[in-house]
């Protein structure tokens, strides 16, 4: 048993560490199974900034307002204040690597900004856009 | 040498309060031991101590989750379960910790406070750092970032021997005194640091 662990956490350690590229194609495909077409970068965009007002508390809210315009920078949250990394890979390689991550964040995130959860061509959309920065 | 006296004496302390068990110190709320909770709700702000809050208050914020204070704060379905049973197991009303039993005892059972920094028992001893009148540094908007003044806060105390309040934090000569019904005393602000 013991043996087998250790085996087990050897082989974790060799394996090739978590890269953005290998979470970010596992879901794009597991979207495609849930009805996604093609994915583009420049709907993704163009949703970024785009204002939608929240009926509860009458404000606008946009995903930039807290990840920043440029996902090359540093956002910081919109009531808190705390500092949000950047969400490009290229400045921040922790991104995108964790699946589980990924989809908490745009299911608490699109919920929030948008009232309600994101599709799955949306979300495909936003990852693809996002891989690329 | 200090530090061993001081926990030495406050063994002492604890021992003859009649609230050490097993060896153990329990005077203060002590530190997490839920990988899952620190992870998911510490990512975005200090993770208060379960026993911060009873269990009644604990299970009516996890029933409201997606509306966390203006904030959504969902988790998934296997993660929640495990949130839930740490913080409801060892919330402050079946803690035997001195601190948490303060807590429950200042607490009115019709209460079912969400916010731990609104329960008075916390709220109340910290209200001046929020008055506007006070303009001490760090400037803080909520009581939510306990780790800036408690520096031992992640381990669960929270005794004023921990906390380290400079006078280049908090300085009496800082205050506005322009409205201020009552003044600071000349020789309160002696020995504080001039601008």
């Amino acid at each position: 048993m013991k043996k087998a662990v250790v085996v087990a956490a050897l082989s974790a350690l060799l394996t090739v560490p978590a890269h953005a590229q290998d979470a970010v194609t596992d879901l794009l495909k597991q979207y495609q199974a849930r009805g996604a077409t093609r994915f583009t970068p420049a709907a993704a965009e163009a949703m970024w900034t785009r204002a939608v007002m929240d009926s509860k508390s009458g404000e606008q809210r946009r995903c930039s307002q807290c990840h920043s315009e440029d996902l090359r920078r540093a956002g910081k949250h919109a009531t808190t204040g705390k500092a949000i990394e950047p969400l490009a890979p290229s400045v921040n390689p922790k991104r995108l690597t964790d699946p589980e991550h990924i989809e908490k964040w745009f299911l608490r995130n699109c919920k929030w900004t948008l009232g309600r959860e994101c599709t799955p061509q949306e979300k495909g959309d936003f990852l693809v856009m996002i891989r690329a920065k | 040498m200090i530090r061993a006296l001081m926990v030495a004496g406050m063994a002492a302390a604890a021992c003859a309060a009649g609230i050490a068990s097993a060896g153990e110190l329990r005077l203060d709320v002590g530190t997490n031991d839920s990988p899952v909770y620190e992870k998911e709700c510490g990512s975005c702000h200090f993770p208060y101590q379960p026993g911060w809050l009873p269990e009644r208050s604990w299970r009516r914020l996890l029933s409201s989750l997606n509306n966390h204070f203006g904030d959504n704060a969902e988790l998934s379905a296997a993660n929640r379960d495990v949130v839930s049973a740490y913080l409801t197991s060892r919330a402050a009303d079946h803690a035997t910790n001195q601190r948490s039993r303060e807590l429950i005892a200042a607490l009115p059972a019709s209460e079912t406070p969400i916010s731990v920094t609104k329960v008075l028992y916390v709220g109340g001893i910290h209200g001046g750092f929020l008055d506007p009148n006070f303009k001490g540094k760090p400037a803080t908007k909520t009581l939510a970032q306990c780790p800036l003044c408690h520096q031992k806060a992640a381990r669960g105390w929270f005794a004023p021997v921990t906390y380290t309040i400079s006078d280049d934090n908090f300085r009496v000569d800082d205050l506005d005194e322009s409205n201020n019904p009552m003044p600071v005393p000349s020789w309160l602000k002696m020995g504080t640091k001039k601008k």
